[in-house]
């Protein structure tokens, strides 16, 4: 059973050869680099090591077009300065993979909204990869992997945009501002979809968010419902309309308040399920049933920890694995507190059950 | 008599409309009771102090009962800022009497600053000073900072299992600069739980930044 089958059967419940093999939000750098001291043989990817299946995205450029020039705004032996195509400028760590602080944003007021709308039109052509023709669909047709379509969600776009602080005090001192980012994105991806999709069959849609931290969501519901819902709506009932029935959503932290709402909204895919904000896969498939797939919750410390609590981990989720339309991944990137030899460990006994070698 | 309790009755209704304008994260109803708080004769002080930092301490109570979430923190914060940007001009130097110190950081190797950002809206609304380090801050710099400012709480933020430990290696510095047991020590973020924040020493955990707030207030309260 190839790939493509095995993962379509898989998230709808069908018998498979075995569960898909994924480490879907895969490692930070640092992990890496770590691990290539430890073990993991140099030049070789993570992924080829350990033998995981193949996945694939269509390549959409959803940066302003024209994006903004990166360029390195200031440099010393700690810190780069820089600014990125979305026009946000960042502070990274040279030293290590930690998320970037980021430190100006391209959206102050309504007027500079005004100004860089025109820059998001999913009509441009440069959206779409300079291959993009019979070849390319050719070859997406005879994938014996998995193939997804990306978009930034509503959430994620107008942050991008505004930056955290800003866009949760324009939800009450902006919320026209906000109102109207929200629905020009919710077009560009309805257009966005119709392009790609008249042309490609993806197996699934992941819209990225990352709208909740450990104690839970960065907005109510009440809010959602207002701003986001219809977005969702639309992007989701255009994505049905187009042959995608597997929609998914990214977000870290704990979103339990929101899930109803992501439902309603027409998606049935969450992850990556942060064990730390306290998200449990068991219990939202015991609350929400089988319509809604998951992906992640194997809690990161757990394998940092040592082989008991990876043994713990694998026990916990796996009722899910048996029971499909679940994913097992680690609940993030995997962070470099994870010894190469724990990580091994924890990805044989995944292969053992899984009959792989 | 009379004309006492009609200014009494006059400050509290006032002093309500303040507290009530933050509850509701009303920015023009918080400017209008500013205003009508000085012009009744209320000092700034108690205008922030028994107005609007009551209002966060309702607004308090809402996240941790789940009606209010991040986005109302943070509006809240807003709300008062703009109501103390009426009442600021008319504060002397010296009026704003702080309830504690507190030195925040968020830990070396960790970028990560919104978690602790929402944290000192919330102390500086509860009226403590607060000294804020920024981002990837090393042990040196968290023993400089109690050396020289002498707070009564040193508060760490982290965001990744990475950085957490960095943690320990700031208590450790503390301890070795004999300055440990000069302060309470409060930790969060995502990573942390109350058994970890146990195992480093810390004295406290505050799953999130209205409870992190409330442990500093008891502490200061109790004198530490």
């Amino acid at each position: 059973m190839d790939a493509r089958t095995r993962f379509n059967r898989f998230m709808r419940y069908r018998d498979v050869d075995r569960p898909p093999f994924y480490e879907w939000l895969g490692y930070w750098r640092q992990t890496v680099n770590r691990w290539y001291g430890e073990g993991l043989p140099s030049g070789v990817s993570v992924e080829d090591f350990f033998g995981f299946d193949r996945r694939e995205g269509v390549p959409v450029d959803y940066d302003p077009i024209p994006s903004f020039i990166p360029k390195l705004i200031e440099e010393d032996d700690r810190y780069i300065v820089w600014q990125n195509t979305f026009g946000i400028v960042c502070r990274d760590l040279k030293v290590s993979t930690s998320m970037p602080n980021f430190i100006e944003f391209p959206v102050k007021k309504p007027s500079d909204w005004d100004v860089l709308k025109p820059r998001f039109n999913p009509q441009d052509p440069r959206r779409l990869p300079k291959y993009w023709g019979e070849e390319l669909f050719e070859y997406y047709r005879s994938l014996t992997h998995p193939l997804g379509m990306g978009f930034i969600g509503f959430f994620g776009f107008a942050r991008n945009l505004m930056g955290l602080q800003r866009l949760l005090i324009a939800f009450y001192r902006d919320p026209e501002l906000v109102r109207d980012i929200m629905d020009h994105w919710a077009l560009f991806c309805v257009e966005m979809a119709k392009i790609v999709l008249s042309k490609v069959k993806v197996d699934y849609a992941a819209i990225w968010e990352d709208m909740a931290y450990n104690r839970g969501p960065h907005i109510s519901p009440r809010l959602f419902e207002e701003f986001m819902l219809p977005c969702y709506r639309r992007l989701t009932s255009t994505l049905r309309s187009l042959g995608v029935d597997l929609i998914m959503v990214d977000t870290d932290g704990n979103f339990e308040a929101l899930i109803p709402l992501f439902i309603e909204g027409g998606v049935n895919c969450l992850y990556p399920l942060e064990a730390a904000a306290h998200m449990d896969a068991v219990k939202l498939r015991e609350e929400y049933g089988r319509d809604l797939r998951l992906i992640g919750n194997v809690d990161k410390r757990a394998l940092a920890a040592g082989f008991k609590t990876i043994d713990g981990e694998i026990e916990r989720v796996k009722p899910l694995i048996e029971e499909g339309g679940y994913i097992v991944s680690v609940d993030h990137c995997v962070s470099a507190d994870i010894p190469f030899k724990h990580y091994t460990y924890y990805i044989g006994k995944i292969k053992k059950m899984y009959g792989l070698s | 008599m009379y004309v006492l309790c009609g200014s009494m009755s006059k400050r509290v209704e006032v002093l309500a409309r303040l507290r009530d304008a933050v509850v509701n994260l009303d920015i023009d109803g918080v400017k209008r009771a500013a205003r009508e708080a000085l012009e009744a004769g209320v000092t700034p002080y108690e205008a922030v102090m028994d107005g609007m930092a009551k209002g966060m301490e309702v607004v308090g109570q809402k996240y941790e009962a789940g009606e209010y979430f991040l986005a109302e923190l943070i509006m809240a914060g807003e709300t008062m800022k703009e109501g103390l940007s009426v009442l600021e001009p008319h504060m002397k130097p010296g009026d704003m009497k702080h309830i504690g110190r507190v030195v925040i950081g968020t830990v070396e190797g960790d970028l990560h600053d919104i978690g602790k950002n929402v944290v000192i809206t919330l102390l500086t609304a509860s009226g403590f000073e607060v000294i804020d380090l920024g981002v990837d801050v090393p042990a040196e710099k968290f023993v400089e900072a109690v050396k020289q400012y002498k707070p009564d709480i040193v508060a760490m933020s982290a965001l990744l299992t990475t950085t957490m430990v960095n943690m320990a290696k700031i208590i450790k510095a503390l301890e070795q600069a004999g300055l440990r047991d000069k302060v309470k020590i409060i930790v969060g973020g995502a990573p942390l739980t109350e058994e970890y924040a146990r195992q480093i020493g810390a004295d406290a955990y505050g799953r999130d930044a209205v409870e992190g707030v409330n442990i500093c207030k008891r502490w200061v309260s109790r004198g530490g």
